[in-house]
């Protein structure tokens, strides 16, 4: 399942975002961009102009 | 003060140079990953691009798993790869102290004083370093920013937040509200 909990608040103390990070990270579902995103989505990016 | 990586141009005259913005910004992030520090394996320091460029291969575009299997190799230096990372999450991850190769859509930066190509409106990858808390601008090392010409930005630049997550939500296929990044350790 795609995660869903909320984020704290930019203002919050850098130990609630390490706790928000560690629990979406563990969330193996967004390890795979074919069960996140839309099947067009191409993980590859392409030739920059000089 | 949050670790700063030394910016990494891909144009540095190496094979692939153009379709390189995936290895500069994983060269990046394999730095600060490491906060600097030497892993001493057998492969040179600090990372550069047209080192992971050799370790991938062909030319051509990059994804997020490749960088990441060469700074593995190379640097010791792994990367948490994610899809359809909610925006306010992927804030919270920076916030936390991770620095993050992010995927964007360059059409979105082409009209913007930040076009460090023009022309170029395809699919890119920046490295994310730190949000400031007084107006919430990311840092961002932009591989093509190498002021090869006047007009081109040089070296990492404030991208308000508003256009950096434009520009993620930009490429094609993304979840919505969402962005695809591929974040160093916390270092912080």
């Amino acid at each position: 399942m795609p995660f869903k909990e909320k984020a704290p608040s930019v203002k919050a103390p850098r130990e609630a975002h390490r706790a928000h990070a560690d629990a979406f990270l563990a969330n193996e579902d967004h390890k795979d961009p074919k069960k996140v995103n839309k099947p067009e989505y191409r993980d590859t990016t392409d030739e920059a102009k000089p | 003060m949050t670790y700063r990586p030394a910016f990494r141009k891909q144009g540095d005259g190496s094979r692939c140079a153009w379709t390189n913005c995936g290895c500069a910004s994983q060269a990046m992030a394999s730095q600060r990953g490491r906060r600097g520090v030497d892993p001493r394996t057998p492969h040179g320091w600090p990372p550069m691009p047209a080192e992971i460029r050799n370790y991938i291969g062909a030319c051509g575009g990059t994804s997020l798993n490749q960088n990441d299997a060469a700074s593995n190799h190379l640097y010791a230096a792994d990367m948490a790869v994610r899809y359809g990372v909610p925006w306010a999450t992927f804030q919270s991850l920076i916030i936390s102290g991770r620095g993050a190769i992010l995927q964007i859509r360059y059409s979105v930066i082409a009209p913007t004083r930040f076009d460090a190509s023009p022309g170029f409106t395809g699919n890119h990858a920046v490295y994310v370093n730190e949000r400031r808390s007084s107006d919430g601008a990311y840092l961002v090392y932009d591989p093509l920013a190498d002021h090869r010409r006047a007009s081109i930005p040089q070296g990492p630049q404030w991208w308000p937040a508003s256009l950096v997550k434009a520009a993620a939500y930009a490429v094609p296929g993304t979840a919505t509200g969402c962005v695809n990044a591929s974040f160093t350790a916390d270092t912080e």
